[in-house]
């Protein structure tokens, strides 16, 4: 029950975050909001993972309790490493775009570029 | 041709909602791998024995991202940064998180076959660690750390072990999984490899994590 609360409200954070990279002009908050939808889908993940059982899969002998599914877990520990990367990575692109153009927006970034190559 | 994406974003998410069956039940996995494993900690038996291979390549990932950020970061100017302290009582706090956080570092990555942890957590919590201190009483300081207790090699050599002994688990599983039966479940010195590998898999977040956010720092300047 509670999982499957969980995976909702986290595919709506995917919906909102995608949303707001496709809406939003500024690049920064484009980058939040990718952190948005990487958020919910690990969040999405610890759902998926917590439909058998929400007891944390760490045994000590006894395996008839309902623990939860382990490998989603392990699979989002990498994911959640990635993440920050790509964060990382993103806003290092940011701060080389504002160097060189002295804004945020994308619009004018675009105008400024296509005066560039002409 | 915006509300043409938002439009198809709202019709994708809509057909995973549909589709997802959330209540599904699903075979319990946890006793397969715990038996299999020996190990306590079935997240960390996951994903360093039964899905190495994927976790070999998270960590190429990691190790390019750090190159990428620090080569990019490289070509941009760095900013004056003197000493500064925020006030004297916060200098002696982070100082103390920061012997905390390694104490913590040890504790998480040594018992992350048997307890909540793993190298991935472990790296983390270092990182957050000094990187408090550096931000919050001396950068300089934290900083000289770096080059000091050779972080660089340290992590280099961590991800040619983590290579060499990744490998060595893919291609001898037998010998693997006979070294894990023959510890005692649940104590810290069993699980084969895995404590290895977590502790090298720590240094390298921590190297990887600190790198990317020293970078950040120093090209902005502290507060």
């Amino acid at each position: 029950m509670t999982g499957s609360i969980v995976i909702y409200f986290s595919i709506m954070g995917m919906l909102a975050g995608t949303i707001g990279m496709i809406l939003s002009k500024n690049i920064i908050k484009k980058i939040l909001s990718l952190g948005i939808v990487e958020t919910s889908i690990n969040m999405m993940y610890t759902g998926i993972s917590s439909r058998g059982g929400i007891i944390p899969p760490i045994v000590s002998g006894d395996f008839s309790l309902s623990y939860a599914d382990p490998i989603p877990q392990a699979v989002i520990i990498t994911g959640i490493v990635i993440s920050f990367a790509l964060l990382c990575l993103s806003l290092v692109l940011a701060i080389i775009i504002y160097n060189n153009y002295h804004t945020m927006d994308v619009e004018t970034i675009e105008r400024n570029f296509e005066r560039e190559e002409e | 041709m915006k509300v043409l994406g938002v439009i198809a974003a709202i019709a994708i998410f809509f057909v995973v909602l549909v589709s997802i069956d959330t209540d599904k039940s699903i075979a319990d996995p946890v006793k397969a791998i715990v038996e299999r494993t020996n190990v306590p900690n079935s997240v960390t038996a996951v994903y360093l024995e039964t899905r190495l291979y994927d976790t070999v390549f998270e960590v190429i990932v990691f190790s390019i991202t750090a190159i990428g950020v620090a080569t990019l970061l490289g070509s941009l100017a760095r900013a004056p940064h003197e000493n500064q302290s925020v006030f004297h009582s916060v200098t002696v706090y982070s100082g103390g998180l920061a012997a905390l956080s390694i104490t913590l570092f040890l504790y998480v990555v040594l018992n992350g076959h048997v307890s909540p942890g793993g190298g991935f957590v472990g790296g983390v919590v270092l990182a957050t660690g000094v990187v408090t201190y550096g931000l919050t009483s001396d950068f300089k300081r934290a900083s000289s750390h770096y080059d000091r207790l050779r972080i660089k090699q340290l992590e280099s050599a961590s991800l040619l072990v983590i290579f060499a002994l990744s490998t060595l688990i893919m291609l001898f599983p037998g010998m693997h999984s006979r070294l894990l039966a023959s510890g005692t479940f649940g104590s810290t010195l069993s699980g084969g490899l895995i404590p290895i590998l977590n502790i090298l898999v720590g240094i390298k977040v921590y190297a990887g994590a600190w790198k990317m956010s020293g970078e950040f720092i120093s090209r902005r300047g502290t507060l």
